[in-house]
């Protein structure tokens, strides 16, 4: 575990300023929540938008945007922790290999006495562990600030729990494109391209959709529609959300290990 | 016991572009082969090839009779890349340790040996090395596991003249105790100065292979003359050997192929100033290959 040892121990600083990020971030939105929950009128001023815009910023219909569920699916599992995590994830997906490769430091580990499989399962998994550290931070932050407002009168920190292990799906979904695409092409950039087109395109269509009938059957094709579509702070998980993203993250993995393993490896 | 390295047809193409055309090499155990070409002649291509980074179109690859593509031939080579990359921020003690636990561990007595006498301060990131200190971290990482059979690619290059020699030397005592060295170049000095065997690679083909002797008997070089007085070309033209003799003032240049020893005997006749001799390209030194 050589590899995968070293990967951790090289992102740890980025990891830090992330977690950081991550504190603050979940902190201050959860914190916010006894404030609008006291303000009766934002549920109207919610009902005025768009269909989109309420799909874009998570409200769903009939849940209050002031209830706990509400808030938090809106303020935080649809925005701030699936896009903290995303980006995280697709940074660390393309570096794994297409970026080493790219820079060249892999070189010396691809000649080392080390399978090219084992390397790059090595560095895959640092890559996964260090995203859902990221994840835990989040979801323990909002457990520890959310029980301090009193968000919990009425939702189950579970719940919040199982919300965070679908972001975490998510966001493994993204970096497994960026693992994958580094991996077949040993560039950076068109990892972090196809992932972060991916984590948009799927966005917009997710929000799109829900106003437009015509792409109403498309929306079926965004994993963010597989995540958003039920609130999980009050619904039962689903395979959509849970399982389908892991499956295709695994596939994905397994191609780019099988790619890495068998091209030519480009150095500068 | 098989050959430290054999390649068969080894060719290895990029779209239409063909790198390497059918190398047929063998290096014994315990040479010096020096691998001669200039930039582009395919030199890096072929280590690659011999380090999996690469992978054949055609032909084959054996290090230590067996493929590099098995991690257990790779625990055997040590390798310098052309271009050594290492995270910047690495000191050159975390790069050689991280390098070390790949290879099982570098005896440790070995990298203090090996970074005193390069005089390396292993407590520096690599970011604020000198390029001929980064090239040092990856002479040592290459030393370091005492590896059977060493791949360098331009080892030399970046480093100064003392520890250029400080290198061959090195490297010869490595081939007396049994290691086989393989090393690229694209000038000819130090692959005189320590290896007893050379291929010679133009356009990804080898255009000749044998002694480093029968190698230097085939050089050109060039050797100006300062003389006390007006230069006479006709004195030189005669030498068996000499090939162009130029005469400008008081300087007399002189091409040779093969020993300079007849040009030197004339020249003892004369009132010589100085003896200026010019370290050729190989392009120079081969025209019959380069040409």
């Amino acid at each position: 575990m050589i590899a995968f040892q070293r990967l951790i121990a090289d992102r740890r600083r980025g990891g830090i300023g992330w977690g950081v990020g991550m504190v603050f971030g979940v902190a201050s939105t959860v914190a916010l929540w006894p404030a609008l929950r006291d303000s009766g009128e934002i549920d109207e001023l919610v009902q005025d938008l768009p269909a989109s815009m309420r799909a874009l910023i998570g409200v769903q219909e009939g849940i209050p945007l002031v209830s706990a569920p509400g808030y938090l699916q809106a303020r935080l599992f649809s925005t701030l922790l699936p896009v903290l995590v995303l980006v995280y994830g697709i940074g660390l997906g393309a570096r794994a290999i297409g970026g080493a490769e790219e820079d060249g430091t892999l070189e010396l580990a691809v000649t080392a006495p080390v399978t090219r499989r084992r390397l790059a399962l090595e560095r895959l998994a640092a890559s996964v562990a260090l995203t859902l550290c990221l994840t835990v931070v989040g979801m323990l932050t909002a457990v520890a600030v959310g029980a301090a407002v009193g968000i919990f009168d009425g939702l189950s920190a579970t719940r919040v729990c199982v919300a965070a292990s679908a972001v975490w799906t998510l966001g493994l979904l993204h970096l497994a494109v960026a693992f994958a695409v580094g991996a077949a092409v040993g560039r950076r950039g068109p990892a972090v391209t196809a992932a972060s087109a991916i984590a948009v395109g799927g966005y917009m269509l997710h929000g799109l959709a829900a106003s437009a009938p015509a792409l109403r059957g498309l929306r079926v094709l965004s994993p963010w529609w597989w995540f958003l579509d039920r609130n999980l702070l009050v619904h039962d998980p689903t395979f959509l959300a849970m399982g389908l993203p892991l499956l295709i993250a695994l596939a994905l993995a397994i191609g780019g290990v099988v790619s890495f393993e068998r091209r030519d490896l480009r150095f500068p | 016991m098989s050959a430290a390295i054999v390649t068969s047809g080894l060719t290895k193409r990029f779209g239409r572009v063909t790198a390497v055309d059918g190398l047929d090499l063998q290096v014994e155990r315990g040479e010096i082969f020096g691998f001669l070409g200039p930039n582009g002649a395919g030199k890096t291509t072929t280590i690659r090839l011999l380090m999996d980074i690469l992978r054949p179109t055609s032909g084959s690859v054996e290090v230590l009779g067996a493929s590099p593509t098995q991690p257990a031939t790779r625990a055997c080579v040590g390798f310098l890349p052309a271009d050594l990359h290492i995270e910047p921020r690495y000191t050159a003690r975390e790069a050689l340790a991280f390098l070390g636990a790949l290879r099982g561990g570098f005896d440790e007595a070995e990298v203090r040996r090996l970074l005193e006498r390069f005089d390396l301060d292993p407590g520096r990131p690599f970011g604020e090395l000198s390029s001929g200190n980064r090239r040092k971290v990856g002479v040592v990482q290459a030393l370091a596991g005492k590896p059977d059979v060493l791949i360098l690619d331009e080892p030399t290059s970046g480093l100064d003249p003392l520890l250029q020699h400080e290198l061959l030397s090195l490297l010869q005592e490595r081939a007396a105790e049994g290691a086989t060295v393989f090393l690229s170049s694209h000038v000819l000095p130090e692959v005189e100065r320590i290896a007893s065997r050379a291929g010679v690679l133009r356009d990804g083909r080898l255009v000749w292979v044998g002694r480093i002797h029968d190698l230097r008997a085939r050089a050109r070089q060039r050797i100006d003359l300062h003389l006390d007085g007006r230069a006479d070309a006709e004195l030189f033209r005669d030498i068996p050997g000499v090939s162009a003799v130029e005469a400008t003032g008081n300087v007399v240049s002189v091409t040779i192929e093969g020993p300079v020893d007849g040009v030197l005997k004339q020249a003892a006749q004369l009132s010589v100033q100085r003896v200026v001799s010019h370290e050729t390209d190989l392009e120079d030194a081969f025209l019959d290959w380069y040409r």
